[in-house]
């Protein structure tokens, strides 16, 4: 595990988009502990792996991101959720956030723009700890 | 075929988003410029498939399709591009043609809003040449080529 000591689930339909977050965040030193193709297989992966951080897309077979965002939630309200998807309309964004997404990045991906995501979720967090303890 | 002013003027606004969509992905992904062509009206029945084709439903506020279709060279070289995979699959070439018409088609939801709804994507290969595709006429082709590929992006909607 890497300098964020996270684990971390990647779920999108699209194995070209499983394969490029993996190889974007190879330096992150983060653990990729699963990759799922649809919101039903997220939930398992997710119930046994347990990551920290899950990367979900919306537009996908047998369970869409907006229904497994709520699944994963029940399982665990803490989890980390960056939602990464083509969808780029302000309304499907703002659903995602008021279900409890930390994130929300549009499609096409590249390694800066991810990376980048990453750090800000990951510093929003340590800013918001740091004040829960002054 | 005989198009009202203002059908013509929203087709001619529907393309340039999705011109705007195609400039956008091949710039974020490669970091290069891709060069579209004007959009032209092409007949139902006109060979419309290169070696891969992912077309997108659309339902909500439009309905019809959505598709991006290339030859297997260009869908090779993003592959090499982005994950440096010099081998792929044909599954792969598949899923990289899907990738591009969700994030194309997804994209433009950013101008139409969320009741532009999307599929996901669905793969049409082999030795179809034709595709029928009735009530959507005039059916538009966006002509695309980045390095030396050509692609299409194909839009049928009512």
């Amino acid at each position: 595990m890497g300098r964020c000591g996270l684990k971390l689930l990647i779920v999108d339909d699209q194995k070209v988009i499983r394969r490029s977050i993996h190889l974007f965040l190879k330096d992150y030193n983060i653990e990729v502990v699963g990759e799922a193709a649809d919101g039903e297989e997220a939930v398992q992966l997710f119930k046994k792996t347990r990551p920290d951080v899950v990367t979900v897309d919306i537009t996908m077979p047998k369970m869409d991101g907006l229904a497994c965002i709520d699944e994963l939630k029940k399982v665990d309200p803490n989890v980390r959720i960056m939602v990464i998807t083509a969808l780029a309309d302000r309304a499907t964004g703002l659903i995602a956030l008021t279900k409890g997404a930390r994130s929300y990045i549009n499609k096409p991906i590249n390694p800066e723009k991810l990376i980048k995501a990453f750090d800000k979720l990951l510093k929003r967090e340590k800013d918001v700890n740091a004040n829960s303890h002054t | 075929m005989q198009i009202a002013t203002h059908d013509l003027q929203t087709k001619e606004l529907i393309c340039q988003v999705f011109i705007d969509s195609i400039h956008h992905y091949f710039e974020e992904v490669t970091g290069e410029e891709s060069k579209v062509a004007l959009p032209y009206i092409v007949d139902n029945d006109e060979d419309l498939l290169d070696d891969v084709a992912a077309m997108i439903g659309i339902s909500g506020s439009r309905k019809g399709f959505v598709y991006f279709t290339g030859p297997d060279a260009l869908f090779k070289e993003l592959l090499e591009f982005i994950l440096h995979d010099t081998n792929p699959t044909d599954e792969d070439v598949a899923d990289m043609a899907a990738d591009i018409a969700n994030t194309v088609s997804g994209n433009v939801r950013r101008s139409f809003g969320a009741d532009f709804m999307i599929s996901v994507p669905a793969i049409l290969s082999g030795n179809s040449k034709h595709i029928k595709l009735p009530g959507l006429e005039p059916i538009y082709t966006i002509p695309i080529k980045w390095r030396q590929h050509k692609s299409h992006v194909v839009i049928g909607l009512k």
